[in-house]
């Protein structure tokens, strides 16, 4: 008889065993050495130090006369600071150079295992524009990338991002956590322009994002962009083999998305500021209205509304006339509500249905004219009954009305 | 007739009675009381005692007492006997002390987490004080996430929303993280095998993120009664645990009765059908207004007594929907609804599977029917327990199915009353499973040199992922590179990953009915298989595997399906081993090659073999551990082929059902092969495997349990009533060839076995 026990097994078929389960094809044994020390030149930039260890500067000044999407950058500095607390309230009467505007190109879509490995900032110095970017060689110089972005944050009451909100502030915030480090911005404003992008191009653009802003609104178009998907690859590859061909055009398509957030911020504000003639077209025009619609600035929506009522009896029009009649009606001011509300009658569009119902609780609730009411509601079924449209709740709202006019008059008519 | 005058007229039913094997009667019994310590807030003591609690329970008191002490506990009593407490009452008062203190609780399901918090919450409003409570899992709405993270007190979860929800995120987590004093584990005897290999990993990596934001939280664990509740607790938490097992409850009168259908064909040992035995139950229960849980073992069994039950009940009550089913597949909502019929009594009757042997609130049951042995003596006494959870009489029967795992049950209660032997096991260290989490921890936060995670191999391991470039070693670091989420990738439930939905597409209009995963796919929705689903009967039309869908379409037919797995095995590597006399056992890793080829229709009742089909899918492969028995080399001089053919099938059936006595597993969780001459071990060998790759620890126990496993088998196949083999000991005669007596030839083989040891 005998009795063996392997010992260690699992150390000595490790890695065999690994093999048979796990990612064995994917397997390179053939390593290149990344310890390129030219990469800070080849990047354009200079090593930095601090406390934390070292990483990548990559520093670039504009001319304040340097075009971008139809604006230079100085037309930034010089509009109405009131203007941006209609974007954010919080930014009202801010100065433009008290902001930092904020990029990162990150390793993934989120959690805890994504770092951003590249951060770009932006701000206005003296004469000139900075765009400021900070690049991780690798994964151990986070720390300082994020000390001497802490240090350049503490000279800012605030920053701008494009959809930072719920992406890149939010990563940094966490990248500051996992380093155990504190932030030295104290309360800052945060202006994330995709929503007032959102507000105001939400009808004309298929996509609101920043490319696309670019194309249809600023009118620039990227030569040899890379595309968002491919960069964490681009990262990875870096790490693997130290070349920078692609990471260069990382490095440019975020400084791209950095400059083009300082011309999307002066598009935005000029378009508030006078929103008649700024947009173009009604679509843009409804878009503002949704701005002032937030910042309450009442009389200013009135104007977008009616200017687009004056310019069109289709869609715009339509859409305008039925938001307006729904504010005067708020206002309890009927007699321009009714107007509004026969303004989308006109127009022949989709929206009469709500119109007409409008018209008749008025003219139930408030004029009493039930005869009237009725007639109203009837012209609704009407339409109900030519479209191929049907919606049962509508339909059941008007026979419901129809049924209780009835009554009234009748009773009307008894008393 | 009310309960008791329902188990009267059982008792006077010669046809029943004879049939009784075992009536036991638990008497109630007292309650053993110790003051609530002075430790205790006044605010919690007052909530306690506006529920009418003034003193507590021994083992209450004593879980207290070690939590105190800063101990890791693990509290085992019995359904009903206040356990919540052990946690609930630490926990409060810790958070009372110090109201930056918090705690995580674990429950495996959504549902019990659900319970729980509304518990928690009565307790904290009797209190008034404010400690915030709350849930978080998938259905958790987005906007309240942000506040459950900041302020949340205590947070309610499962295993899988602290994978894929929690760990990977924690950064937003830091308030719950840096002051973590507790995690309460409850129902401990639900995590083994696969899913408590993975939770195993989970808790590493909560403790790798504790000791990133500076906590060393306390572990508070329960479970139902097992061999190992201390060994289980220790392997899941990593911890040395301690076992408060002093039940100071007081229980009601409970009958629990062990009813063994009559044999009717003496030759064959064939029983009657424990399935129409059960269903007899049901109905006396029910038509008297019982309000009864029935359970059975598979999600067919619960489909066909539904049939059965409202067929039959459809004369005596208007409202067939008071009899209900209830099981894993069916969506969340029809779930809640059954939950709250139980509770109202609207709902009279239930067929459930497993899934509702869990503390999920349906109220108390009076009776309770279990239609074949649950698997395990933790599960049976788990659901039994539905039934009386209140002081009061309260009935449990046991129908014993011919299966031997049943009938060493039923003809051995004093093993189920007096004796635990069930393990439960887990594998923490399985190479896929740990593989899979030490990417999720290297997501989470970096891995640093001479860090383990569970095993000494962690750099190994590490050093392969940055081979494969999934991590970037820098100096003394290893950080994730990827922009995968890894987390995502990985279910703690299922050995696959991705589950087949089935789309019912007898109307145009077509719905999602439920879900399966991709192993038991393979077997159940193959094309042409007949699917049940609420006591519907429906035909897959076409699987479509690439893409994870059955397509299935409403039928009616007699029978059902049932599909044929081909196995084979090879041996890669040899872990333990040893010979005494000729006969070798061993564990060691095996790779497994399945698919299914064809299956067979039998019809309802009679159980008819009417008519084949063929299954065209993908072969499947599996690397997991095995252990195995090699019988002398020379058998084959004093034994002919046929009967050596014979005696290792015999003994391949033996062993595969009394297995599951020890393991606490599933039948379906270990698979055997016997092999003539295994090309391994040149000899005649029965191969015994985990059904899970890399393995999570059956057949490393059933290596130790070597002999006893031998002796047991051996004492089931004598205390058969058969004359040569039926399918409660070696097997249905019809599998076996020439004209052997099989039981005799086993018998023969176990005996090598058992006197080879004696021998030595």
């Amino acid at each position: 008889m005998y009795c063996r026990v392997k010992a260690g097994h699992e150390s000595l078929d490790l890695i065999r065993k690994l093999q048979i389960y796990k990612e064995s094809n994917k397997i390179s044994r053939t390593f290149e050495d990344r310890a390129d020390r030219d990469v800070p030149e080849k990047l354009g930039g200079k090593v930095c130090s601090n406390f934390q260890g070292s990483c990548v500067v990559i520093e670039n000044t504009y001319p304040l006369s340097y075009i971008h999407g139809g604006y230079r950058l100085e037309d930034l500095l010089s509009v109405d600071t009131s203007l941006l607390g209609k974007i954010n309230h919080e930014a009202a009467n801010r100065q433009i150079d008290d902001f930092l505007f904020l990029d990162t190109e990150t390793t993934g879509l989120g959690g805890a295992g994504t770092v951003a490995f590249l951060v770009g900032t932006g701000f206005f110095r003296q004469d000139s524009f900075v765009i400021r970017q900070y690049f991780m060689r690798d994964y151990d110089e986070e720390p300082a990338v994020l000390e001497d972005l802490n240090s350049l944050l503490g000279e800012f009451g605030g920053f701008v991002t494009f959809n930072g909100k719920s992406f890149d502030w939010n990563l940094i915030e966490s990248r500051f956590i996992f380093n155990r480090m504190k932030m030295n911005l104290k309360n800052p404003v945060h202006l994330d322009l995709l929503y007032p992008a959102r507000k105001i191009w939400r009808l004309k653009l298929e996509s609101c994002r920043l490319v696309s802003l670019e194309e249809n609104i600023l009118g620039e178009y990227r030569v040899n962009d890379i595309p968002g998907e491919q960069i964490p690859g681009v990262y990875f590859k870096f790490l693997n083999d130290g070349d920078v061909t692609d990471i260069l055009r990382v490095i440019e398509h975020n400084r791209l998305d950095i400059i083009s957030m300082v011309s999307l911020l002066a598009k935005i504000l000029s378009i508030v500021e006078n929103p008649v003639n700024q947009t173009d077209g009604l679509a843009e025009l409804l878009g503002v209205a949704r701005i002032f619609e937030s910042c309450e600035e009442k009389e200013m929506v009135i104007r977008c509304y009616e200017e687009c009522m004056k310019n069109d009896n289709g869609f715009y029009g339509e859409t305008a006339a039925k938001k307006l009649g729904g504010m005067h009606k708020r206002d309890k001011d009927y007699e321009k509500a009714v107007e509004c509300w026969e303004y989308v009658l006109n127009s022949k569009g989709g929206h009469r249905i709500s119109a007409l119902i409008e018209l008749a609780k008025y003219y139930e609730h408030k004029a009493r004219d039930y005869e009237k009411a009725l007639e109203t509601v009837q012209k609704a079924l009407d339409i109900c009954f030519e479209s191929v449209y049907r919606n049962d709740r509508i339909f059941e709202d008007l026979r419901k009305r129809t049924v209780r006019l009835k009554n009234k008059i009748e009773r009307a008519k008894n008393a | 007739m009310n309960l008791e005058q329902v188990l009267d007229s059982f008792r006077y039913n010669e046809n029943i009675i004879k049939n009784i094997t075992h009536w036991h009667e638990t008497l109630p019994k007292e309650a053993s009381y110790e003051e609530i310590p002075d430790s205790i807030d006044t605010r919690l003591k007052t909530a306690l005692q506006k529920r009418g609690i003034t003193k507590l329970y021994s083992h209450q008191a004593e879980a207290i007492r070690l939590v105190n002490e800063n101990k890791d506990i693990v509290v085992v009593t019995p359904t009903a006997s206040g356990k919540t407490m052990c946690y609930n009452v630490p926990v409060l008062n810790a958070i009372l002390q110090n109201d930056e203190s918090r705690a995580l609780f674990i429950f495996p399901t959504k549902a019990l987490s659900n319970d729980q918090t509304s518990e928690l919450h009565e307790i904290i409003t009797e209190a008034g004080i404010d400690v915030k409570t709350y849930t978080y899992d998938g259905d958790t709405p987005q906007t309240a996430r942000k506040a459950i993270r900041q302020a949340g007190h205590i947070v309610v979860t499962n295993p899988d929303m602290l994978h894929g929800g929690i760990l990977p995120h924690h950064t937003k987590w830091t308030k719950l993280f840096e002051n973590l004093k507790f995690i309460v584990l409850d129902e401990v005897h639900q995590y083994r095998g696969v899913f408590g290999s993975h939770l195993a990993n989970v808790l590493r990596r909560v403790e790798r993120i504790c000791r990133f934001y500076g906590s060393n939280p306390q572990y508070i664990c329960c479970s139902a009664t097992i061999a190992n509740p201390g060994e289980l607790a220790s392997r899941l938490t990593g911890r040395s645990v301690e076992v408060v097992d002093n039940n100071g409850a007081p229980t009601g009168e409970k009958h629990f009765i062990f009813y063994n259908p009559p044999v009717i064909n003496k030759e064959l040992g064939i029983r009657k059908s424990s399935t129409l035995e059960a269903q007899r139950f049901a109905e006396t229960f029910i038509k008297n207004d019982v309000q009864t849980i029935v359970f059975a073992r598979s999600r067919l069994k619960v489909e066909v007594l539904v049939t059965y039950l409202k067929e039959i009940l459809k004369k005596k009550m208007k409202n067939t929907d008071s009899i209900r089913g209830y099981r894993g597949g069916y969506l969340p909502g029809l779930r809640r609804s059954i939950e709250k019929g139980l509770r109202e009594g609207s709902i009279k009757g239930v067929v459930s599977t497993n899934a509702l042997e869990l503390g999920i609130d349906i109220g108390s049951l009076e009776a309770c029917v279990m239609c074949g042995y649950p698997g395990n003596i933790a599960s049976t006494w788990q659901q039994a327990g539905r039934a009386g959870r209140k002081n009061g009489t309260s009935a449990a029967v046991l129908v014993a199915s011919s299966s031997p795992l049943d009938q060493f049950i039923i003809n051995n209660p004093d093993y189920f009353f007096n004796r635990n032997p069930e393990y439960g096991l887990i594998n923490p260290d399985n190479l896929v499973i740990l593989y899979n989490h030490i990417k999720c921890a290297a997501f989470e936060l970096p891995f640093e040199e001479g860090e383990k995670f569970g095993v000494e191999t962690t750099e190994e391991i590490l050093g392969y992922m940055e081979e494969a470039k999934i991590l970037r070693r820098v100096g003394k670091r290893w950080h994730w590179m990827s922009d995968a989420f890894p987390a995502a990738d990985i279910s703690l439930r299922s050995a696959a990953n991705e589950n087949f939905i089935i789309i019912d597409i007898t109307d145009p209009q077509r719905k999602v009915i439920g879900e399966m995963d991709r192993f038991t796919a393979s077997m159940l929705l193959h094309e042409q298989a007949i699917y049940l689903h609420e006591g519907i009967q429906y035909q897959v039309e076409k699987l479509d595997f690439d893409d994870k869908k059955a397509y299935v379409r409403q039928v009616d037919v007699d029978y059902y399906t049932d599909a044929d797995l081909a196995v084979d095995l090879k041996v890669l590597d040899v872990f333990k081993e040893e010979k005494n006399g000729d006969v070798l056992r061993s564990s060691g890793e095996v790779m497994v090659t399945s698919k299914v080829n064809m299956f067979k229709k039998i019809k309802f009742h009679t159980h008819e073999n009417i008519g084949y089909g063929p299954v065209r899918l993908p072969e499947l492969e599996m690397h997991t551990s095995s252990y195995w028995v090699g019988l002398p080399s020379d058998m084959q001089n004093y034994m002919s082929r046929e009967e050596a053919q014979n005696g290792l099938l015999g003994l391949s059936n033996i062993l595969a059902n009394c297995a599951p006595i020890y393991l606490m597993c599933d039948p379906a969780d270990i698979n055997v092969v016997p092999q003539v001459r295994s090309t391994f071990t040149q000899r005649p060998t029965v191969y015994i495997y985990d059904s899970y790759p890399g393995g999570v620890g059956f057949s490393e126990k059933l290596y130790e349990l070597h002999s006893e496993l031998f002796k047991t088998a051996r004492g089931l196949i004598e205390k058969c009533g058969c004359e040569a083999g039926c399918p409660s000991c070696v097997g249905p005669l019809n599998e076996f060839s020439g004209d052997a007596n099989p039981k005799k030839t086993t018998l023969r083989l176990i005996d090598i076995v058992l006197q080879s040891e004696s021998g030595a």
